[in-house]
């Protein structure tokens, strides 16, 4: 990772996971619905361009993202950096569940219930945040506790703690 | 020789975990991302192949595993006692 302060770091990371970027009890009929809504935060808030909407979708065909994590589904859509133009995160705790098809299979699904959509630009330099964001799905409960924020400041201020955690 | 669809993401954050995990099991071994489109003209170059995409059909010559428990956690322990036996192999 480039060598940063910890101010800039710590503002790297509020910008990383903006509540502008987070919708809690997003109301969705399909998986495709679900990614098109949180795009449509990423790009109003100018962290994509407007191709990543489609690109996402299309790369999620072909390269599922759902993670069968433990208690609660999850899904990691992205997808290549010539779409994003600066790093964020965008969450989605759903109101029902959506289907997506596990990472890695065309035949199993998992039933997201929390969406983290990604706009990566120089993965080397985010790629810490998402290995936090990756031991979280590894924590029993967190999960649990993310999908029952009661508000978007909750959701984030629950990841921004979480992702902020020093190195072991 | 870590791979999935654009080498961004998943493919990247399975590679931090891999490297972690080889350093705890004190196992040297140089860990590198590819995107998908470049892995046929990159695998003969791996001694493992850690794979995060569906179907493919295609045989590499080099033995592979499943790169996903490395982002759910579960099944972790028996990827790295396999990719620990291949190195040591």
């Amino acid at each position: 990772m480039t060598d940063l302060s910890e101010t800039e770091h710590k503002a790297k990371l509020d910008e990383f996971i903006s509540q502008d970027l987070i919708r809690v009890g997003l109301k969705a009929a399909s998986r495709d619905e679900a990614v098109c809504e949180l795009a449509a935060l990423l790009q109003k808030h100018g962290y994509v361009k407007e191709s990543y909407a489609q690109a996402a979708l299309d790369r999620e065909k072909e390269f599922p993202t759902g993670l069968p994590t433990m208690d609660v589904q999850v899904a990691i859509p992205h997808t290549d950096v010539e779409h994003c133009l600066k790093p964020g995160m965008a969450v989605g705790v759903l109101a029902q569940p959506v289907e997506f098809t596990e990472m890695a299979t065309l035949d199993r699904f998992v039933q997201a219930e929390i969406i983290f959509l990604l706009s990566i630009t120089v993965p080397e330099d985010q790629v810490k945040w998402l290995a936090r964001l990756v031991d979280l799905f590894q924590t029993p409960g967190v999960l649990l506790q993310l999908k029952d924020s009661p508000d978007a400041r909750a959701c984030r201020q629950l990841l921004l703690e979480k992702l902020r955690k020093e190195e072991p | 020789m870590v791979a999935c669809g654009s080498g961004v993401a998943s493919s990247e954050t399975a590679a931090y975990k891999l490297r972690n995990l080889l350093q705890d099991r004190k196992l040297q071994a140089e860990v590198r991302v590819v995107n998908f489109r470049s892995l046929k003209n990159l695998a003969s170059q791996a001694d493992i192949l850690v794979h995060i995409a569906p179907n493919d059909p295609t045989d590499y010559g080099v033995p592979t595993v499943n790169g996903v428990p490395f982002l759910t956690g579960m099944g972790l322990d028996p990827v790295m006692d396999e990719i620990e036996a291949l190195l040591k192999s």
